[in-house]
């Protein structure tokens, strides 16, 4: 009977989820492999344009609801750090060729535009302290994304000479 | 398996970031709620699940993802890196037998008497210690055999039998609202 019980309801018993988060939280834990990494070098080229699209898109994502003071603050603090990451990168990106620039484009356009953090939440919780955690926590992966980024490119790259 | 699961098992063969995300995104569910079970412990249970994860990554190039026990294989990553966890908090999954001791004179509880949620089946097997909680997680939810059980767990696999049929009915008597102290 308990046996068959569980059998009847098995999509339930798995119902559980994890707090807010866990996907940006696992996102850091996954290393790039070696060849990812190489390939990532010359990709970056793109990532200028990419982070004024991610900008926008960042801004645009919360329209439907009226962002909160605290939210919006949030917003405008690391909008502004993600918009001087894009200015170092734009110097370094201007050494790689057209080709590799596009497919880093694409690349980091995605990476920058995804996020773990549902419309949902941002909309009805945007007071919730564990969501802004949570949005300030994916700012600030996608900040040490770029600047590693930035730092691999300048490593490797024949413009390493320019200040970044 | 599906197409684009596999798909996505072979993008995350070559080390693809992206494809890992997202082949975390659609089993992540299936791995914590394992995880949750065994450990009873949230932020232990994503832990436990990250690093499943990643052990499977790291063992993709290992293993053949056309068979279709490939979740199975997955599932066993899991319970393994929980059993792991808790034998390093030096916790007993194995309950002395002075413990079973008084387990002898909790009441017989009639399954039939008793209507089942659950919710209530849920917080019950939370409630119980860790070995009778690992015991009934493993052959209730997880779908293990004695023998399997023995393997994970390294006891004998009469001893497995004893150990369920004991907690089971101790989570009968918890469901009963009739438990008695472990």
């Amino acid at each position: 009977m308990l046996e068959q019980f569980v059998n009847n309801h098995r999509d339930e018993f798995d119902s559980e989820e994890p707090t807010i988060g866990h996907e940006l939280r696992f996102a850091k834990k996954i290393k790039p492999s070696k060849a990812k990494r190489r390939w990532i070098y010359y990709v970056s080229a793109a990532a200028a344009v990419a982070l004024l699209v991610v900008s926008v898109k960042v801004f645009n994502r919360h329209d439907v609801c009226r962002p909160s003071e605290e939210v919006l603050g949030v917003q405008q603090y690391y909008s502004g750090v993600l918009m001087l990451e894009q200015d170092k990168l734009d110097k370094i990106l201007a050494c790689v060729d057209e080709q590799t620039r596009t497919e880093v484009m694409d690349d980091v356009e995605q990476m920058l535009s995804e996020s773990a953090i549902s419309a949902s939440s941002l909309c009805h919780e945007q007071n919730n302290p564990v969501v802004i955690g949570a949005l300030v926590e994916e700012y600030l992966y996608k900040i040490e994304h770029l600047q590693e980024l930035g730092q691999l490119l300048q490593k490797n790259n024949p413009c390493s000479e320019i200040d970044t | 398996m599906e197409s684009n699961i596999r798909e996505l098992i072979a993008q995350c063969k070559k080390g693809q970031p992206k494809a890992q995300q997202q082949f975390y995104a659609q089993c992540y569910k299936l791995v914590y709620n394992t995880c949750l079970r065994l450990l009873n412990h949230t932020a232990e249970a994503e832990d436990a699940m990250q690093e499943t994860f990643i052990k499977v990554f790291e063992k993709l190039d290992q293993q053949n993802t056309e068979e279709s026990n490939f979740f199975a294989w997955l599932k066993r990553i899991a319970i393994n890196t929980c059993l792991d966890k808790l034998r390093q908090k030096r916790m007993s999954l194995f309950p002395l037998d002075e413990k079973m001791a008084g387990l002898m004179s909790n009441p017989i509880v009639r399954e039939e008497d008793l209507t089942l949620k659950v919710q209530q089946v849920k917080s019950a097997i939370m409630s119980l210690s860790d070995g009778y909680r690992v015991m009934l997680s493993l052959i209730l939810l997880e779908g293990f055999d004695y023998e399997e059980v023995s393997e994970v767990l390294k006891i004998t696999p009469s001893a497995a039998r004893t150990q369920y049929s004991r907690g089971r009915q101790k989570l009968l008597a918890a469901l009963s609202g009739k438990i008695i102290n472990e």
